[in-house]
């Protein structure tokens, strides 16, 4: 399974490196933001894209409408990654189009199970 | 011989007249000098008198010459007899003297003595204040010859006076300078004084409030009239800091705090109040939460990194460690997980604190609570050694289930962590009409009484340490507080120290949903029945109570005290209150009074049932009471609650929305100021639920389906019993003013719901509420 991992902070990719790919067993690949994810995604067409909600210039809300918006990335499920957890912005996320939201601080040593088994749940 | 004899008695005779005469003589003389001593005597003592008289005194002649003075005044003014008589009165005083003539004028039969205060100058140059009493001297004919004059030295007198003046203007000058804004208000709440600052706070000059009623300083939306609401503000914020939304001249509001201070003046009682404007402290509130919900963001970040690489190497994810290594990377990532978990517990807290938590009510089996509960602690109860007794239940509330196991899961995880290995952590849930409650009862060491309030306060443990040793953040109390508080409920302990304790919650049981759109009336009905309160503390009249009630298809809530009944009352809404005498250790009329002075029970049916009736009938009648003798006469005291819920009935709010969430949202919000809610979510029900009874207020959307807002004001207004109904437009919509036209009833407002604050829309319900009841228009 392919993840890309888009986020600006370098040392959760590394950590989401080491979680998906050592842990998970996932080929990962990764973005610093919403601009290289897109260029990634589109070049690269995971199987699952695991996006920051808070990033300078182009957040996770807008990444995921670019995301969207290009056929050739639009099916591509889209997991959030975020530290804002309210309910409601969890259900708004999901109604933009993620495929599921999970909380930071996530725990490594399952965060490839839970990237799982939301994709389960959604038929992928 | 005969002639002789006759010569010489004549001589005697002669001798003894004289002899007499010498006598009265001298008896005269002696008289005389009797008098003429007794007149020196007098005289020395009225010389002595005038001399030496504590105070001065002195004549003057039609000149103003001196013609006697006193030694006293001779001894005040330095001077020696010789060098004041003769001279003008005027060359010892500084300030110009009055006239004999004025003086004469001023002068009546009634009035014969006129005094001036004025200032003597001594000998040696030194001013004496003193005061003067003239009285005119006049001759046979009456015509005025002179002046008599006392002089007092008021000296002391006048420093006193000084010294208070100093003192008055320090005073002043304090008050004047002080950052508080100082109120000054007389028993009926007028205004007499303010200070500088309560002039800026408020926008007014002193004098254009003199006399006014405080309430122009005060935006409360209230239907009390000025001397209730005197009352109000005086039982409030009388000896104790209380809250208020004041307004400015120019009408905006500012949040204050107020406390009022009585002192007395010959005029009767009056009221000092000390204001302070809290519009900074509250930004800064709002600001600290802000920053607290922001810090403990920008946290999760590095957070996440280091919680994950230790959880990477604790896991072995990167290869086995040495085993002390093993043993230091796991326990920094426990320790990274409490401050999350601390991290996590702040911001539930701040979000609880300033409303921004979500809670997702439904009705919800309290069995299932139950359950998850006890599986989210089974494996911690296992490790701990403690045997988990959770009982099953029928009951249902209206809450939110995840807080729910949220509060339950840490009262569960308290019991464990406190309890000694071995022993038993029980969960009851009991059923009344009111509320469903738990109670999760441990065996170990209990709370002390005086921290049993503490306990729910901020990082607030039993003892200094627990938390270290207990691994606890030191908010799951008053986090679960908060969510039971918000559920309407709550929550408390009862712990003996040394036997263990029971943790508590009460949430009301009281089911208010809304599952569709599409509802019969009977339901609407059901539901929109608000509960009775029973205040009585005896068992057996609480039972005999709740049967009738439900038989009759009211629902019950029991206030077992005073207190209780008056909790409930705050926290529910109730629609009818039936108090036993017995209850009421006070007098009853004191209740009432306190019932009747809150604006939100000014309405509420009272029944009062008991031994004996200790109110006289004008009494009960002015307070709208009713009061039934026991023992109480079943049709008698169902009558009387149809009475008084039909009495109390149609000063309700029949809120119009199609949009669900926001009426339950609306909905809620007015039943916590106790206002009884109707519903309707198309134009079609709410003139059907019109029709049924008029409300006293009438909240309306535009947008509806099945007739819009204008289709629902045009029908109302074709009866001439709806027409005059208030109204509030409650609507997204920007409306021309010929729609604004369109849309009226009553006393009619608008209010744009993006642009109005809950507080707005609230108080706004409240005041045309308040305006509907007095007026009568529901009727």
């Amino acid at each position: 399974m392919k993840v890309l991992i888009i986020d600006d902070e370098e040392d959760i990719r590394r950590i989401a490196y080491l979680s998906l790919g050592k842990v998970g067993g996932m080929d990962v690949l990764d973005a610093d933001g919403g601009s290289e994810g897109l260029r990634k995604a589109e070049s690269e067409k995971p199987d699952v894209i695991l996006l920051d909600m808070m990033m300078p210039k182009m957040d996770g809300r807008a990444t995921l409408a670019a995301l969207r918006g290009n056929p050739s990335t639009s099916k591509i499920p889209v997991i959030f990654l975020t530290a804002k957890a309210m309910r409601s912005e969890v259900e708004q996320l999901m109604q933009i189009g993620a495929t599921g939201v999970l909380t930071k601080p996530f725990d490594p040593m399952t965060l490839a199970s839970q990237v799982r088994s939301i994709l389960s749940e959604n038929g992928h | 011989m005969r002639n002789a004899d006759k010569q010489k008695k004549e001589l005697i005779q002669e001798v003894d007249a004289l002899q007499r005469r010498v006598a009265e003589l001298e008896l005269v003389e002696s008289q005389r000098r009797k008098t003429e001593e007794a007149l020196r005597h007098s005289e020395t003592m009225f010389r002595d008198l005038y001399d030496d008289a504590p105070i001065g005194y002195h004549e003057i002649d039609t000149q103003g010459r001196i013609k006697r003075v006193n030694r006293s005044e001779l001894a005040m003014l330095g001077y020696s007899e010789e060098e004041m008589l003769g001279k003008p009165v005027w060359d010892f005083i500084i300030e110009k003297g009055a006239s004999i003539d004025a003086i004469a004028a001023k002068v009546s039969g009634k009035k014969p003595l006129i005094s001036f205060e004025r200032t003597f100058l001594t000998k040696d140059g030194k001013p004496i204040p003193v005061l003067l009493e003239d009285r005119l001297i006049r001759d046979a004919d009456r015509n005025v010859t002179g002046i008599r004059t006392t002089v007092q030295d008021i000296s002391s007198r006048k420093r006193v006076e000084e010294a208070l003046r100093t003192s008055e203007l320090r005073m002043r000058s304090i008050i004047e300078h002080m950052l508080e804004g100082l109120i000054t208000l007389n028993e009926d709440g007028l205004i007499e004084s303010m200070n500088p600052t309560a002039e800026q706070m408020f926008g007014y000059k002193s004098e254009e409030l003199t006399n006014r009623h405080l309430r122009i300083l005060l935006s409360e939306p209230s239907g009390l009239n000025d001397t209730e609401f005197t009352r109000s503000v005086i039982e409030k914020a009388l000896g104790r800091v209380s809250e208020w939304e004041a307004r400015r001249r120019d009408d905006r509001t500012f949040p204050i705090e107020l406390v009022l201070s009585e002192f007395h003046v010959p005029e009767g009682r009056r009221f000092v109040g000390n204001i302070r404007d809290v519009s900074e402290r509250r930004e800064v509130d709002r600001l600290k939460r802000e920053f607290v919900s922001t810090v403990s963001h920008e946290l999760r970040t590095p957070l996440t990194s280091i919680r994950g690489s230790l959880s990477l190497l604790a896991g072995g994810a990167l290869g086995r460690l040495p085993e002390e290594a093993a043993e230091v990377v796991a326990l920094a990532e426990r320790n990274t997980i409490r401050l999350i978990t601390l991290i996590n517990d702040i911001l539930d807290l701040e979000r609880l604190e300033s409303g921004k938590l979500e809670m997702h009510f439904d009705t919800i089996p309290m069995e299932t609570v139950l359950k998850r509960s006890g599986e989210a602690v089974n494996a911690f109860a296992d490790q701990e050694g403690i045997t988990l007794e959770i009982p099953s239940s029928t009951s249902k509330v209206y809450g939110d289930g995840d807080r729910l196991v949220q509060v339950l899961v840490n009262l569960l995880s308290n019991a464990i962590k406190f309890s000694p290995k071995g022993s038993r952590v029980s969960v009851a849930a009991h059923e009344s009409p009111a509320w469903v409650e738990v109670r999760v009862t441990d065996r170990g060491r209990g709370i002390p009484a005086s921290h049993k309030r503490m306990i729910f306060e901020r990082f607030r443990q039993v003892e200094a340490g627990d938390s270290r040793q207990k691994g606890g953040t030191g908010l799951g109390l008053a986090i679960c507080k908060a969510i039971v508080e918000q559920h309407g409920g709550t929550i408390g302990v009862d712990s003996e120290e040394g036997t263990g304790s029971t943790f508590w919650m009460r949430i009301p049981s009281v089911v208010r949903r809304r599952e569709s759109v599409q509802r019969t009336a009977d339901d609407r009905a059901a539901r929109s029945v608000s509960p009775i309160l029973i205040g009585d503390d005896d068992p057996e009249m609480q039972q005999y109570f709740e049967l009738l009630l439900r038989k009759e298809g009211h629902t019950v809530v029991f206030g077992r005290s005073a207190e209780e009944a008056f909790e409930i009352l705050q926290r529910n809404q109730v629609s009818l209150a039936i108090l036993d005498t017995v209850l009421l250790e006070n007098s009853e009329a004191d209740v009432l009074e306190k019932l009747r002075r809150d604006p939100k029970f000014a309405n509420l049916p009272v029944i009062m049932v008991g031994d004996k009736v200790l109110l006289s009938a004008e009494e009960l009648s002015n307070n709208l009471a009713v009061f039934l003798p026991k023992p109480i006469q079943e049709e008698q005291l169902l009558q009387a609650i149809r009475d008084g819920l039909a009495r109390a009935g149609g000063k309700d709010v029949l809120l119009v929305e199609d949009d669900v969430i926001l009426l339950d949202v609306m909905e809620r919000q007015l039943c916590k100021d106790g206002i009884t809610v109707r519903t309707a979510t198309t134009g079609k029900e709410a003139i059907q639920l019109a029709h049924d009874r008029p409300p006293g207020l009438l909240v309306l959307d535009v947008g509806l389906p099945e007739g819009d807002g204008f289709d629902v004001v045009d029908a109302l207004r074709r009866e001439s019993h709806l027409k005059k109904i208030p109204l509030l437009v409650y609507t997204g919509r920007d409306l021309t003013a010929e729609q604004r036209g369109q849309l009226t009833l009553g006393a009619t407002r608008f209010l744009t719901k993006s642009e109005a604050t809950d507080e707005e829309f609230q108080s706004l319900v409240v005041t045309l509420l308040q305006k509907s009841i007095q007026s009568g228009s529901q009727a």
